[in-house]
Order: structure tokens, then C-alpha cells, then sequence
């Protein structure tokens, strides 16, 4: 079974869409995995049927004994993220700011502080309406733990693939590079890496790049709305060379891209011939490159 | 007064939007910027200033004294990120798992544990004229973005009159540590359904940490009105609506302030500006 994972450090530069699209070519051939679970959209183009809603609970927070508590403020000169603010005279867990490291449980002097499992997103296994499997999240509010909720999400999709003898998993990928990317590029077989012809998207993607040599990954990249601005989309190919990453296609800025999102249809689906024999090509690099593991 | 420029979805045009209304304001008061999208830095591209400071960001990891140590696994078993092992003869510390919390340095009976530490990013400062920028840049392979966004905050002083900040996409805890603190938050809706999706989540969000905040309708077009609609139904004031334009997204994309590049869009970024200073006076 093969892993391809769509990544692109900056965001908006067509990831998700390039994903659907992938995923349409590919049908049931895929197990479709959505990582990017804090600000997931996937759903929107696939429009998936949920058949399996599980809560996730990543990491904990603490609980104050409010009544018992005698405001020593141990707990608040311990914690060095200031999650613990006095209100109305007493302490409490400021949970935007939480960590989850329990500290303030273990130094309080009489125990008045619980840590409880934090309920942190729940995850989704559904059949996409191209009949393929698809795991998705959504991530609570202001909740920790993504990287975690992102590898509970690759994990199912791969093991569903594996059960089911589906050869590829498509990974629509967290934009950065920091804990979301991290814990959805474990393990892939493939990255594609989606960028487009900017300043910020050159500068990011060179970031990216320097994270996949880090884990010893490479890959291979498209160049969304290549003809923005040719000097960097050179500049862009250069870096690619330099890092022996293909550019296997070089799409240029197009009206369809957000009218395809309006209609909730994939590229494929808005019948441009150049943009689909542009998908098709990518998607014969990816399926035939290396030939899986 | 601390404005953050927000959005769930990336590419929806934060750092666009930030650095425009930077641009204006610049004109007439000195501006602080922080980048606080740490992990994809991108608002110094859109300014021509050179670096006057740059230097390291730590966070503590344990540094065990093995003297001292008696592997009594009290590190290990309280740590909530598995970031220690305490074998037979040795401690292991895996640096890229630890968040700092220094529980193990409070908690070790023997008084084994001290602070080391681990680099987890850069901050810069670029300066010129009016502007002061103020960036963080995680370094690859590091996952501890929030800690980094404190250290970009702690740089702008109480005194600064307006401080604008670039937050990072997506709804988790660094976009949250991004806006939590804001005086107002100015959240870009991209007029797309997956813009839409994002910036519902967002509004969430703000709400909840009751901040106050207005939206910008970015890459509008007639035929989509669906971000103005949620807007009018949930009374949220929308700041101003840039179009989607071609000629926009050329200019961003080579690092170009949309007012100066193109002035015919100067209004509509100046009412944004005034309507999130007006905030100032009715905030709290």
C-alpha cells in the first residue's frame, strides 16, 4: 500500500482541491484521509456519508476542588504557560492557554486538583460519494493535541487500506511545518508538494523541503498558478532541481480552482480539458512512481 | 492597542490584509508588526527592511545531574509528553517531546534535574522608517510553536501605540495563543465555500475567547455572496470586501502592498484601518 501526502506549508495554494481531484481519478483504488483537522474541507468536495463518529481525547486538563481549595496559588507560580488565573476570587484553568503537563496537580499540598481526559475532536470514518473510504476530523476549538488527532486519522486510513486491500491512501495534508505537518508526513511513501508562484509560497515551500530531508523523505511538486509570476515560478523549479524533486506540473491561476469549490465539484468535474489531463498526468506520476512498498 | 489579522483557512489573505494596513498606517505613526505564523513566516517578504537583530529561542529541557540521580522514575512517570526514560544506569531525555513545563525539575526528590535547554526557533527584528517588524521562525523539526508565539509577543512593549500581528491559519492552540490577547481581531473570510466553512470555526473561536472582532470578505465575486450572508446573520460587521482580482494576487505575489501597488484599492483598505482603530474606544 502506498501513502501519498499532499503538503504545501503555505496555505491556500490548492492542496485540498488537487486532493478531491486525485481522489476522484483514483476512486475506489483509495482510502481518502483528511489531515488537516483543524480547519478541514475536504468534506466539502467529497461529501462523504458518515457511518462511524468516535470522540478523540487527546491529552488532559486539570480540575479545581473550587470549595476545598484555600488559594495557596502553588498551582499559578507553577505553571510556566499562566494557565492558572485567579477570576472572581478564585483559581481556575485558563484552557486556551493549557498545556495539559499536570504540574499544577502534582505540587498542589492537598491534592484538590484532578486531571480529566479533554475531549479534543472527534473523527469520522465515511464513504465519500466517489464510494471510497474516508477518515476526516474535526478538532475542538482552540484544542491542543492536533498532532495527535492527525496521526489517529492517518492510522485509521491506513489500516483500513490495509483490511480492505485498497492500494493507495490520499493524505490531504495540514498547512506549516511545525506539529500537524509533522505527524502527517510519518510514514508516507510519497509527498507531493503543492505550491504556487509567490513570494510566501516559495519561501515556505523551501521550508517544507528542508522538514522532509530532516526525516529523510523527498518528493515531487506541482507549481499551482505558475503563470502569477514567472520569475518565481523559475526560482521555484531551481529549488526543486536543487533538491532532485520533480516538477511534474505546472498549473496555470484559474477562474476554475474557486468555481469548482463553489459548485462542491472536483476539477475533474468542471470538465476543462487542460486542467484534467494536467490531474490525470499527476496522478500517473504518483501511481507508478516507485511502484509502492 | 494590539490588532491580530486571523483566519481558519490558509491562503484566505492575513498577510495581505496585515501588511496593507501596515503600509497606511506607517504614514502617519510609527507601526509595530509581529509574524506570528511562525511556522510559515511570510510578512517580512512584503517589506523591504533590513535585519537589526536576530537571535536564539529557548525552552528549558531536563538537564540531569547523574550524581546526584537514583533513577527513582518519578521524572518519567510524571511526565504527561513521554519526554524522559529512566533506565537501570541512565536517564534518556527526548528534547523534541518536551514542552518545557519543568515538572520534572520541581518534582525530582533528589534535586537532580536542572534547566537545560533546547533552541526552538529564531526571533528577528527588521526596522525601518516608521515600521518595526518582529518575527519568529520555528525551527524545522520543532513542534513548539505556541512557545514561540509568546516569545514574538513578549517583544512588542506595553508602550507601542498600535501593534499589528499576522496569526497563524487553522483554529489549535497557536492560532488561539495568536489571538487570545488581542485588543480586536480582524478575521479574513475567503468568499469561498471552504473560506466560509473556516471562518465559522473562527468566529467560534473569537467568540469564546470573547475577543472583538469584524470580517473582511476577501476574493469576493457577485455570483458568491454566501460569507456576506453569514455575516449579516450573525450581526458581524464586515470591515470592507476586497474583490478577487488577478491583478491583486499578482501583486501579492510579488511581496507588493495592495494600496501602494494599487491605489484604486486604497479606500477600501483605509475603511478597514479606520473601522478597526475606531475599536480602540469601544473595547472593554
Amino acid at each position: 500500500m502506498k501513502q501519498i501526502i499532499l503538503l504545501s506549508g503555505k496555505g491556500g495554494t490548492g492542496k485540498t482541491t488537487i486532493t478531491a481531484a486525485l481522489g476522484m481519478l483514483a476512486g475506489k483504488d483509495a482510502v481518502m484521509a483528511d489531515c488537516d483537522v483543524d480547519a478541514s474541507n475536504l468534506h466539502l468536495l467529497l461529501r462523504p456519508k458518515i457511518r462511524r463518529e468516535t470522540e478523540f481525547s487527546g491529552g488532559r486538563v486539570p480540575m479545581f476542588d473550587t470549595r476545598a481549595c484555600r488559594q495557596c496559588g502553588m498551582c499559578a507560580a507553577a505553571c510556566v504557560y499562566d494557565a492558572i488565573v485567579m477570576r472572581n476570587g478564585q483559581y481556575e484553568v485558563d484552557e486556551a492557554a493549557c498545556e495539559g503537563c499536570a504540574v499544577c496537580s502534582h505540587v498542589c499540598p492537598d491534592g484538590y486538583i484532578t486531571m480529566m481526559p479533554r475531549v479534543t475532536g472527534r473523527w469520522f470514518v465515511s464513504r465519500s460519494r466517489f464510494h471510497q473510504h474516508m477518515v476526516h476530523a474535526r478538532l475542538g476549538i482552540g484544542q491542543e493535541n492536533s498532532g495527535k488527532l492527525v496521526t489517529q486519522v492517518r492510522n485509521q486510513a491506513t489500516e483500513i487500506a490495509a483490511k480492505e486491500r485498497v492500494p493507495y491512501v490520499i493524505v490531504d495534508g495540514p498547512p506549516g511545518v511545525g506539529c500537524p505537518a509533522i505527524a502527517s508526513v510519518s510514514g508516507a511513501s510519497e509527498v507531493l508538494l503543492v505550491t504556487e508562484a509567490t513570494r510566501a509560497g516559495q519561501h515556505d515551500l523551501a521550508r517544507l523541503i528542508e522538514l522532509l530531508e530532516h526525516f529523510g523523505l523527498s518528493g515531487s511538486c506541482i507549481i499551482n498558478k505558475a503563470d502569477l509570476d514567472g520569475g518565481v515560478s523559475r526560482e521555484i523549479r531551481r529549488l526543486c532541481e536543487d533538491h532532485h524533486i520533480s516538477v511534474v506540473a505546472e498549473l496555470p491561476w484559474s477562474d476554475v480552482f474557486p468555481e469548482s469549490l463553489r459548485e462542491a465539484r472536483t476539477l475533474i468535474e468542471m470538465e476543462d480539458i487542460e486542467l484534467t489531463a494536467q490531474i490525470e498526468k499527476i496522478w500517473k506520476h504518483l501511481s507508478t512512481n516507485g511502484n509502492g512498498s | 492597542m494590539t490588532i491580530t489579522v486571523a483566519s481558519g483557512k490558509g491562503g484566505s489573505g492575513k498577510t495581505m490584509v496585515t501588511a496593507s494596513l501596515a503600509a497606511l498606517l506607517a504614514q502617519e505613526q510609527p507601526v509595530t508588526l509581529l509574524d506570528l505564523d511562525v511556522e510559515e513566516p511570510n510578512l517580512h517578504l512584503f517589506f523591504d527592511l533590513p535585519v537589526r537583530r536576530e537571535g536564539p529561542v529557548w525552552s528549558m529541557i531536563p538537564d540531569i545531574d547523574e550524581e546526584r540521580c537514583t533513577h527513582c522514575g518519578v521524572c518519567s512517570s510524571i511526565c504527561e509528553f513521554n519526554a524522559l526514560l529512566v533506565l537501570e544506569e541512565q536517564v534518556l531525555v527526548f528534547p523534541e517531546l518536551c514542552k518545557g513545563c519543568r515538572g520534572c525539575a520541581v518534582l525530582c526528590p533528589e534535586g537532580a534535574v536542572g534547566d537545560g535547554r533546547k533552541m526552538i526557533g529564531t526571533l528577528e527584528t527588521r526596522q525601518g522608517g516608521a515600521m518595526t517588524l518582529h518575527s519568529g521562525r520555528l525551527r524545522v523539526s520543532e513542534t513548539a510553536a505556541p512557545a514561540l508565539i509568546r516569545a514574538v509577543k513578549e517583544r512588542a512593549g506595553a508602550s507601542e501605540p498600535v501593534v499589528i500581528c499576522d496569526a497563524p491559519p487553522g483554529t489549535s492552540c497557536s492560532a488561539v495563543e495568536a489571538v487570545r490577547d488581542a485588543d480586536f481581531v480582524i478575521l479574513v473570510g475567503e468568499a469561498t465555500p471552504l473560506g466560509l466553512h473556516d471562518l465559522e470555526l473562527m468566529v467560534r473561536t473569537v467568540r469564546q475567547l470573547e475577543r472583538p472582532y469584524g470580517v473582511v470578505i476577501n476574493k469576493a465575486v457577485p455570483q458568491d455572496r454566501s460569507v456576506h450572508a453569514f455575516c449579516a446573520s450573525e450581526s458581524i460587521e464586515v470591515l470592507g470586501i476586497i474583490p478577487h482580482s488577478r491583478a491583486i494576487a499578482q501583486a501579492c505575489a510579488q511581496g507588493r502592498r495592495i494600496p501602494e501597488a494599487l491605489p484604486a484599492t486604497y479606500t477600501v483598505f483605509e475603511h478597514i484601518l479606520r473601522a478597526a482603530l475606531r475599536r480602540e474606544v469601544t473595547a472593554v
